[in-house]
């Protein structure tokens, strides 16, 4: 521990100090419209191809100390600006202008150093129709090859064959353990504040770890620095309002906007048969807050405070005949909160200093009183756990030469998890069964290089090395992660990238579902739990045409070890003292798959897309299905995704779009049979897990886009459009049942086996109003 | 604004009528799982240090209709159960009344033993290996009467770390008395948290329940049939109530747990169809192997 304090401080030190005498050009990329930082602005020089970083910095090398340099910026959505300039030790303010007319879409960009990355603009991803109106970031993922949805409706993302947990989501460096809101109807990235959205998964650089499977880094706005933007969304069951604007001398900016929504019409029609007591009423709602404050500073230093916080509450209340009452809830959240330091190093260095705090609980509170008014038998149950991080990040990047790009740091994270936290209170007696909480520490290092070796041959190199240790249980383990791809720029349009990583999870999650719903369960990897490791080997094709073309292809295998399940698949065990001990550990997982993309913007921005992957996830435990491999939650070999975005008029627009997807693996009955150890005079026989499928699932949606402007002159975006058009149902549970009927003749009793799938919705109106001034 | 509110009353209508739970009967099982295998044996019983029963079955496809006749095997079936590391062979004998198998012998507790199941027409079952893990016993035992005519057994329970633990109501009498019920009487909120198989004849429960030195078991004749009956020896002397609690694996602790019915209704709507560990080598079920002590009282 004295050796990784030692190792920071000299880190934090020595990164202040500018190692090379040589000229730059270097500043920051910002809009001119808002001042924010623009994310990946192509810097083209004499002397080669740049881009901007996340904070939207730039350093390019001065072709020569005394003649000036032409200077070319480039960024989606803005005028290309072309600057010609002295080599000086000034930091530039790059202000580049927005497309007066913003359209659904630019040309494909040519990544130079992100060449894996998917990043998309947020044009693209508010295109997508989804559920509720309001864009949403993590849904819109889903159209690209490799990220497949949960299920219908709900957030839970998988990546290349890894579990929803396997996916590191960070909002501005914090991590972020439930990405969904109502289930997953929205996410929590309140679109009218993000600025920048990447996923990582076919290469994951060194700087991330914790997690198997990809990286969705979201980054926020700032805040308006040139004036106050207000925005406000209204939709058919939500709405939401941004503020953003200068403070005081301009060098401070805040951004703050909260989200509210709720299921008001769903629980209209669940009432009436909660009064007949027949089925339960059934309630929804959320909230979300961001607020964020930014200051620079005249040496191009920016100092960020950010903060987020959102709950979600679902309640179910039923009564029966007798007048018992039942009720339920479930709730759960995330907090963050970060402060962060960015300062460029002279002219060459960039450096990124991280503290962050995060915090998720989710839980449930059941209550059942039996008997009428006045309950003979009162039962409550309260269930909470949650899982804390306080972080400290510090890196620094520079270039080192033309040819070489390097980044390093260091970072220590502090986890407090308590899984569960049970209280059962019956007729007034409280009582807490046995709790164990468990702290944990990782200390990482982490170093990163991008090398042009030749004109087209580049290679990506990370290495991260994690060392874990839980604080109870004196038990720690070590990983040394390696990454790399080699990339080959075949023509300058043709680029083909081969990947390897290797990555550690030193948590567990267990989900009571396919991983959307939000009661998941965290725990920390221990003796008997060790970390999860993860080896991938990938292949991408990336072929950019002529005009607004693109087309990737990718190959991937996934082996992942140390995983676990729970044998029986079924979540009322956490109500037992030892749930722990049902679980299984010491699984294997395995995923591959084939990944198409392809995506053509005409000359008058019509837009067609399209991606479709193939892939496979098995799993394998001693104790689930004889040991056998079979095929995991999300197995669904078949994903096709199909998006056409037609400009109308100058104010409308139309799009369309259109999922197809293989179902999901599900438990079903192989047989029915007497009773074994169960109740009942029958028994049906699900021995197998996920043997059977559902069927298929598809659907169309379309959304009308108007561009309007109020009498006030302020503009906006009205979406109306509807989910699921020609109201297919698409299953997302399966009961089976008996029903019975005695023959007294025969003396025998006849039964009729009963199968009832479910779905969530099968139209749902797609209403959106957004206004900004 | 008149349209906007026929516009906005539509939608709500339209989410109102044609959302929430869609139940869709075209999706029949077919459309999941189409691959039957024909019928199988299906068996259930217990090992224990006094013999062993088992009762046996055969199933039907899931998805058609079927009678209680249906799922009785008909034809000659013999069961066997044999030591195997020896090789000696029994044959359990057929009870005309309870229609199951048994053997009322001691069986040696230091041994594996497999069990095969035969049946015309229907494949060969086997299980094996079945093992006897280390035995319990119960301490201080008391047993008497209490106020709701039943039985007080009051015993301190002995147990090693990370044994699992389960409680087998035993009951030889005429058929009059059909059943009995068992009930676990630790401090009230240790039965929340333990007590979900309350409906079961054999009741299992980690050795977390049993954390209190003393552990009052009640146990009740009950009029109607909870779960048990199947496991009523009849008897010709006088009647008896019993209960033996044994040590099982974890493997048959799994199982119990996978049995549990949701403790709420949400988390039966949050539930998937439970999977227990029934699959064995040509069929399905599962013979629990309960290794313990078994206290008797004359009623």
């Amino acid at each position: 521990m004295k050796l990784f304090t030692l190792a920071l401080l000299i880190l934090f030190t020595s990164s202040y100090f500018s190692l090379s005498a040589q000229s730059f050009h270097h500043g920051y990329v910002v809009s001119l419209e808002t001042g924010e930082p623009i994310v990946f602005a192509r810097i083209t020089t004499a002397s080669g191809i740049k881009e901007s970083n996340l904070e939207g910095y730039f350093s390019v090398p001065a072709v020569s100390e005394h003649s000036p340099d032409t200077i070319v910026f480039e960024a989606l959505g803005y005028e290309i600006d072309t600057l010609i300039l002295k080599p000086t030790a000034k930091l530039l303010q790059v202000e580049m202008k927005p497309y007066v007319l913003q359209t659904i879409t630019v040309s494909g960009s040519k990544a130079v150093r992100n060449k894996h990355l998917i990043s998309p603009s947020l044009s693209q991803l508010k295109a997508t129709p989804v559920i509720l109106g309001q864009p949403d970031i993590l849904k819109s993922l889903t159209v690209y090859p490799g990220i497949a949805g949960g299920q219908e409706g709900l957030t839970g993302i998988h990546v290349r064959g890894g579990n929803a947990d396997q996916n590191l989501i960070r909002l501005d460096g914090s991590t972020i353990y439930n990405p969904g809101h109502l289930f997953g109807f929205l996410s929590v990235f309140n679109p009218d504040i993000i600025r920048n959205v990447d996923v990582h998964k076919n290469y994951i650089p060194g700087r991330f770890g914790g997690r198997l499977s990809s990286v969705i880094d979201v980054q926020s706005k700032n805040g308006s620095a040139t004036k106050t933007v207000h925005t406000k969304e209204i939709g058919l069951i939500s709405l939401g309002y941004t503020i953003s604007g200068p403070l005081k001398d301009s060098t401070w900016t805040y951004l703050a906007g909260g989200r509210l929504a709720h299921s008001g019409i769903l629980t209209l029609g669940t009432l009436p048969g909660y009064l007949g007591a027949k089925s339960p009423l059934l309630m929804s709602g959320m909230y979300d807050l961001n607020l964020k404050l930014s200051k620079s500073y005249d040496n191009g230093s920016r100092l960020i405070f950010g903060g987020y916080m959102g709950d979600d509450l679902f309640g179910a209340l039923a009564r029966s005949a007798d007048n018992s009452n039942y009720s339920s809830y479930l709730s759960y959240g995330n907090r963050t909160l970060s402060f962060r330091f960015f300062t460029p190093l002279g002219r060459k260095w960039f450096s990124e200093s991280l503290i962050n705090f995060n915090r998720y609980a989710s839980g449930y509170r059941v209550s059942e009183e039996i008997g009428g008014r006045e309950p003979a038998e009162i039962t409550r149950y309260k269930n909470i756990g949650f899982i804390s991080e306080t972080t400290l990040r510090q890196s620094v990047s520079t270039d080192i030469n033309q040819k070489i790009n390097l980044s390093f740091g260091l970072e220590a994270q502090r986890r407090v998890s308590e899984p569960v936290r049970l209280e059962i209170e019956q007729n007034g007696a409280t009582f807490t069964p046995s709790q164990f909480q468990v702290s944990s520490t990782t200390y990482a290092a982490f170093v990163d290089a991008a090398i042009d070796v030749s004109r087209r041959l580049s290679l990506d190199l990370g290495l991260r090395y994690a060392f874990y240790r839980v604080g109870t249980e004196d038990y720690s383990s070590a990983a040394l992660e390696p990454r790399l791809a080699l990339n080959y720029e075949v023509t300058n349009d043709l680029q083909i990238s081969t990947q390897y990583i290797r990555t550690t999870q030193q948590i567990h999650s267990i989900n009571n579902r396919s991983g959307g719903l939000p009661i998941t369960f965290w725990i920390p990897a221990n003796e008997r739990f060790k970390p999860q490791t993860g080896n991938s080997l990938g292949f991408s094709l990336a072929y950019f045409g002529k005009e607004n073309t693109e087309l990737r292809l990718a190959a991937y295998t996934r082996t992942m070890r140390e995983l676990i399940e729970l044998p029986t698949g079924e979540f009322s065990g956490v109500n037992n003292s030892d749930w722990l001990e049902s679980l299984e550990g010491l699984g294997r997982g395995e995923s591959y798959g084939l990944e198409t993309y392809y995506r053509y913007v005409t000359q008058t921005s019509d837009e067609w897309s399209a991606s479709y992957t193939f892939s496979r996830t098995n799993r394998r435990f001693a104790t689930i299905n004889q040991g056998e491999t079979y095929p995991y939650d999300f197995d669904r070999p078949h994903d096709l995704f199909f998006q056409y975005s037609k400009r109308l008029s100058d104010k409308w627009n139309l799009v369309t779009a259109f999922t197809y997807q293989t179902g999901r693996p599900v438990n079903v009955a192989q047989a029915v049979g007497p009773p074994v150890f169960g109740t009942g005079d029958v028994n049906f026989f699900a021995a197998r897990k996920n043997n059977g499928r559902f069927p298929d699932n598809h659907r169309l949606d379309v959304v009308f886009v108007k561009r309007i402007t109020t009498k006030r002159n302020r503009t906006g975006e009205l979406k109306l459009g509807l989910y699921n058009v020609y109201g297919k149902v698409n299953p997302v549970d399966l009961n089976y049942s008996l029903f019975g009927q005695t023959n007294r003749d025969e003396g025998l009793v006849s039964y009729q086996p009963i199968y009832r799938s479910e779905a969530l919705f099968r139209f749902f109106p797609i209403i959106s109003h957004t206004v900004t001034w | 604004m008149k349209y906007n509110i026929f516009i906005f009353g539509t939608l709500v209508a339209m989410v109102s009528l044609t959302n929430c739970a869609q139940f869709d009967p075209e999706e029949t099982y077919n459309s999941y799982l189409t691959d039957y295998p024909g019928d199988q044996l299906v068996v259930e019983g217990v090992l224990s240090p006094e013999g062993i029963y088992v009762r046996v079955g055969k199933t039907q496809p899931p998805n058609l209709p079927f009678n209680t006749n249906d799922i009785q095997v008909s034809g000659a079936t013999r069961v066997l159960l044999y030591d195997l590391e020896s090789g000696d062979t029994m044959v359990l004998t057929h009870n005309a009344l309870s229609g199951a198998y048994s053997l009322n012998q001691s069986i040696p507790t230091n041994a594996s033993y497999g069990v095969k199941v035969t049946s015309v027409a229907l494949p060969e079952l086997t299980i094996e290996p079945l093992e006897f893990t280390s035995p319990l016993t119960f301490a201080d035992v008391r047993f008497h009467e209490d106020d709701n005519d039943g039985f007080v057994l009051t015993s301190r329970t002995l147990f090693e770390p990370n044994q699992f633990v389960m409680l087998q109501p035993l009951v030889e009498d005429s058929l009059t008395v059909r059943s009995a019920s068992l009930l676990l009487d630790l401090d009230e909120l240790y039965l929340n948290q333990c007590g979900f198989n309350f409906d079961m004849p054999i009741l299992s429960y980690p050795n977390t329940c049993f954390a209190l030195d003393t552990a009052i078991l009640i146990m009740q004749h009950a009029s109607t049939p909870i779960g048990a009956d199947r496991f009523t020896r009849p008897g010709n002397g006088p009647q008896r109530i019993g209960i033996r609690i044994g040590s099982i694996s974890a493997r048959d602790y799994r199982f119990f747990t996978g049995l549990a019915a949701p403790n709420s209704f949400i988390e039966a709507y949050l539930t998937e169809q439970p999977l227990a560990d029934y699959e064995l080598d040509g069929g399905f079920g599962r013979i629990i192997v309960l290794n313990g002590e078994a206290v008797w009282k004359d009623i």
